[in-house]
C-alpha cells in the first residue's frame, strides 16, 4: 500500500490556489525514483472541489497515451490527497521560458513539442473529449525529449447519455487563468456551443506563447480580451516580418524599458518560417470549422521535420539542464518550521470542549 | 450498404474478367482479390450475426482453450476488431449515426448468446482500449428502449450473475472503474438496483469505499450513493428491512480512518435522514444515544468540513420534538457547553443564511430544554 512516508519531499515545484494544491518534487526512498507528488489539502476544499478532483482522476483513468500525463496512483492520508505522477525533469514549457527563454523557444524545438502535443490532442479528441486546458504551463518536458500534456482537470466529454454530441455548452469555471487561451466560441457561451476544434484555437495561442515568450491577450483586462477575440483579432508570431521597426524605442533608452527593448531587438533579429506562421494563423481562425483538425495538423509541412528537435532536445534547451535529485537539498529548516507550526495550530482547534455522556 | 458490397465485388469481377486476358497483371489482381476478403474491405459491412458468430469462436479460442503464442495474438487481434465493429454499430461513428435496424439485430444476437458473460468474466485480460470499447457497448445496450419496454433491463433481470460480476469487479484494479461505469448504468433502473439490494452485493460496498486506491474508492462511493439515493421507495424499504445490518456498517464508515470516507459518508447520512421517504429510518436513527455521541464528537473534529457535515446531522437530533429520554439526558448534561460551543461555531460562514438561521434555532432549542 502506498504511503507518503515512502517518499522524501525535496521541494515544492508548483502550487495552485484552487484546491489548495502544491506539487512536490520527491524521491521514492527505496527505489530512488523521482516522482512529482501533487498534494491537495482536502479540508480546505469545498465538496464541489473534492468532486472536481475525483472527476479528474477518473478522466485520467480512461486515458493511455505516451503524450498524456496520467497519475500512477492516488491515495488519501489524513486530510490530504496525494497524487503520484511521473516527474518531468525540465518542468513545464512555461518554467523553461521563465528561467531562460524569456522571448521564446527555438523554432525547431517548438515544431517538435507541438507535434507531440498534437498527437496527444488527436488521441483525446478521438475519444470524444475536449481538453480545454492547452497552454505552455500544461506542456511538460523531460529528458530524452519526452513531452506530455498535463492538467486533464478541465476536460469534458462529448459523449452524453446516448451518443456523440455535436457540441457542448459547459463553461470551464474553475480556472480563470485559462481565459486568454480559450477559444472565442467557448467564451461567447452561445447556443451553438463548441467542440474539439476549440482546443485547436488554444493550441494556436500556445504556439504564439512558445514562440514569443508570452501568451497573447495576457496583458489586457478580460473584457477587452473577449472583445478582441470576438472581433476576430488574430495574434501572430512576433518576428521582423510581423512587427514594424520602432526606432523611438531604441532612442529613449532608460533602465525601465530595457526588457521591452531587448524583446524588440530579438524580435527584429529573427524570422520564423512561412510554414510556422501559417500553422499558427490557421489554428487561430475565428470560425472553428476553418481550423485544421488535430489529424490534419499532423500532416502540416511545419511538423514534417521534427527529428532535429527531438535529437537535439537537450542541446536546444541549454543552458538549462534537467533537475536531478542529487543536486537538490532537502527542504530548508524554515519550511520545516512552518509545516510544524501549522500542524500545531490545527490541533489547537476547539480542544477546550469535552462532552459528557 | 449491401449494394455497396455488391458494387465492389462486381467491380472486382469485371476487373478479373478483363485481366484474365492480360496475364501479366494477374498477380496484382489476385492480391486485390485476397485483400477484398480481408477485413479492410469487409469490416464495415459485416452483419451483426456474423460479428457475434465470429466473436463466439474467438472467445472460445481465447478463454476456453489452452492456446498460446501466435494463435493467441491473432485471436486477441480478432477480438479487438469485433469489439470495434460492435461499437460502431451500437454507438455510431463520427460520420454515421447508429442504424436502429442493425442495433436491434446485434442486441438480439447478444441476448441470445453468452458473450456478455464471457467477456465480463475475462475483462481484465482484454487490453486498455478494448475494455473501454466494451464498456461503451454495454452501456449503450443497457439504455435500449422500445416504446415502454427496456429489453436489456429485462435481459439483465434474468441473468443476475452479470450484476454479480460487475460488483465483484471492484476487487480488480485493472477493471474496477470500467465495472463501476457499467454498474452505475444498470442501477439507474429500479429493477436492477433492487437485485443489488436483495443480494449480498450491497454490503460489499462498505469495504469497497474504504479501498486504499483513491480513484477506485471514490468510484465505489459514487455507486454506493447512487444506490442509496436514486430510487427512494425501494431504497427506504431496503433500509427499513435491513436497518440492524446497514447502520452498524454505516457507523464504521463514520468512524473510518480515511478522511474522505468519513466526510462523504457524513454528508450522505445527512441527506438520507432529511429525505422524507426515509422518515421511519430517521426517527429510528435519532432515538439512539450512540448516534448522537458520534455526531457530537464529530462536531469538534479537527477538520472543519467534518464539523460542518456533522452539524447537519446533529441538528436533526435537536430539532426532533419527541426526543427519547437518553437523547434528552445527553443534551441536558451538555446544555450550557453546547450553547457556548454553537455560539462560536463557524461564525465566519456569515454569507450562508440558512446555516445561520439553523444554528440560531438550535441554540434557542437547547437553551429551552428542560428535564
Amino acid at each position: 500500500m502506498a504511503s507518503c512516508k515512502d517518499y522524501d519531499f525535496i521541494r515544492i515545484v508548483g502550487t495552485s490556489s484552487f484546491s489548495s494544491t502544491a506539487i512536490h518534487f520527491t524521491k521514492h526512498r527505496r527505489s530512488s525514483v523521482t516522482k512529482a507528488i501533487r498534494v491537495s489539502d482536502l479540508d480546505a476544499c469545498s465538496s464541489e472541489c473534492v468532486q472536481f478532483l475525483q472527476r479528474e482522476l477518473w478522466v485520467c483513468r480512461a486515458l493511455c497515451h505516451p503524450n498524456v500525463l496520467v497519475h500512477d496512483i492516488a491515495f488519501v492520508e489524513e486530510e490530504k490527497l496525494y497524487v503520484i505522477n511521473e516527474f518531468m525533469n525540465y518542468g513545464a514549457c512555461s518554467d523553461v521560458m521563465e528561467s531562460h527563454f524569456k522571448f521564446g523557444l527555438p523554432e525547431v524545438l517548438i515544431a517538435y513539442i507541438l507535434s507531440e502535443v498534437i498527437h496527444a490532442l488527436e488521441y483525446i479528441h478521438k475519444l470524444g473529449y475536449i481538453h480545454r486546458g492547452v497552454k505552455a504551463r500544461h506542456i511538460l518536458l523531460s529528458s530524452n525529449g519526452r513531452v506530455k500534456l498535463s492538467s486533464n482537470r478541465s476536460m469534458i466529454s462529448m459523449l452524453n447519455e446516448k451518443q456523440r454530441r455535436k457540441n457542448v455548452h459547459d463553461f470551464p469555471k474553475h480556472d480563470i487563468y485559462l481565459l486568454p487561451w480559450l477559444s472565442p466560441e467557448i467564451l461567447q457561451q452561445n447556443i451553438k456551443g463548441y467542440d474539439t476544434q476549440s482546443d485547436i484555437y488554444s493550441l494556436g495561442i500556445t504556439t504564439c506563447e512558445l514562440a514569443n515568450g508570452h501568451a497573447p491577450f495576457t496583458d489586457m483586462p478580460n473584457a477587452r480580451m473577449l472583445l478582441e477575440k470576438l472581433n476576430g483579432t488574430k495574434p501572430c508570431l512576433l518576428d521582423q516580418t510581423t512587427v514594424p521597426p520602432e526606432p523611438e524605442l531604441i532612442e529613449t533608452h532608460d533602465g525601465q524599458n530595457s526588457e521591452a527593448i531587448q524583446q524588440h531587438q530579438i524580435t527584429m533579429s529573427r524570422t520564423f518560417s512561412e510554414d510556422f506562421h501559417q500553422l499558427a494563423s490557421s489554428c487561430l481562425n475565428v470560425d472553428p470549422s476553418s481550423r485544421p483538425t488535430a489529424t490534419q495538423l499532423l500532416n502540416h509541412p511545419f511538423l514534417q521535420h521534427t527529428a532535429s528537435g527531438k535529437e537535439n532536445f537537450a542541446t536546444l534547451l541549454l543552458p538549462l539542464t534537467p533537475v536531478l535529485p542529487e543536486t537538490q537539498k532537502l527542504s530548508s529548516p524554515v519550511d520545516r518550521m512552518v509545516a510544524e507550526a501549522s500542524g500545531k495550530l490545527q490541533s489547537l482547534n476547539l480542544s477546550q470542549y469535552h462532552w459528557e455522556f | 450498404m449491401d449494394s455497396k458490397t455488391g458494387d465492389l465485388s462486381n467491380n472486382l469481377e469485371q476487373q478479373r474478367s478483363r485481366t484474365l486476358s492480360v496475364p501479366v497483371r494477374n498477380f496484382s489482381t489476385r492480391l486485390l482479390l485476397r485483400l477484398s476478403k480481408m477485413s479492410i474491405f469487409k469490416k464495415a459491412h459485416k452483419s451483426p450475426a456474423d460479428i457475434v458468430k465470429s466473436l463466439k469462436s474467438v472467445l472460445h479460442v481465447l478463454f476456453e482453450q489452452q492456446t498460446s503464442g501466435r494463435k493467441m495474438d491473432k485471436a486477441f487481434e480478432d477480438l479487438m476488431k469485433n469489439l470495434a465493429s460492435m461499437k460502431s454499430i451500437m454507438c455510431g461513428t463520427d460520420q454515421h449515426e447508429p442504424q436502429s435496424e442493425l442495433v436491434a439485430q446485434l442486441s438480439q444476437e447478444l441476448y441470445k448468446s453468452e458473450i456478455i458473460d464471457i467477456i465480463l468474466k475475462n475483462l481484465s485480460r482484454i487490453d486498455f482500449e478494448g475494455k473501454k470499447d466494451f464498456t461503451q457497448i454495454f452501456n449503450t445496450l443497457a439504455r435500449r428502449q422500445i416504446g415502454s419496454r427496456q429489453p436489456t433491463v429485462e435481459f439483465l433481470c434474468k441473468k443476475k450473475n452479470i450484476l454479480d460480476i460487475l460488483v465483484e469487479g471492484y476487487n480488480d484494479p485493472d477493471i474496477a472503474l470500467n465495472c463501476g461505469i457499467m454498474l452505475r448504468e444498470c442501477i439507474r433502473y429500479e429493477s436492477l438496483a433492487k437485485i443489488v439490494f436483495e443480494s449480498e452485493n450491497f454490503f460489499k460496498f462498505f469495504e469497497y469505499v474504504e479501498m486504499s486506491t483513491f480513484d477506485i474508492a471514490s468510484d465505489a462511493f459514487a455507486t454506493f450513493k447512487d444506490l442509496l439515493t436514486r430510487h427512494k421507495v425501494s431504497c427506504s424499504e431496503f433500509l427499513i428491512k435491513n436497518y440492524d445490518r446497514v447502520f452498524p456498517a454505516y457507523t464504521r464508515l463514520l468512524e473510518s480512518e480515511n478522511y474522505v470516507t468519513r466526510r462523504q459518508s457524513l454528508k450522505l447520512l445527512g441527506e438520507l435522514l432529511l429525505d422524507r421517504h426515509n422518515y421511519t429510518i430517521m426517527t429510528r436513527y435519532i432515538s439512539k444515544p450512540e448516534n448522537l455521541k458520534i455526531m457530537m464528537n464529530n462536531l469538534r473534529d479537527q477538520s472543519r468540513n467534518i464539523q460542518f457535515e456533522a452539524f447537519h446531522v446533529f441538528k436533526v437530533f435537536v430539532a426532533n420534538p419527541n426526543k427519547t429520554k437518553p437523547i434528552l439526558d445527553i443534551l441536558l448534561k451538555n446544555q450550557q457547553k453546547l450553547v457556548d460551543f454553537l455560539s462560536n461555531f463557524h461564525n465566519d460562514r456569515s454569507d450562508d443564511e440558512q446555516f445561520n438561521e439553523e444554528k440560531a434555532y438550535l441554540i434557542k432549542q437547547i437553551k429551552e430544554l428542560r428535564g
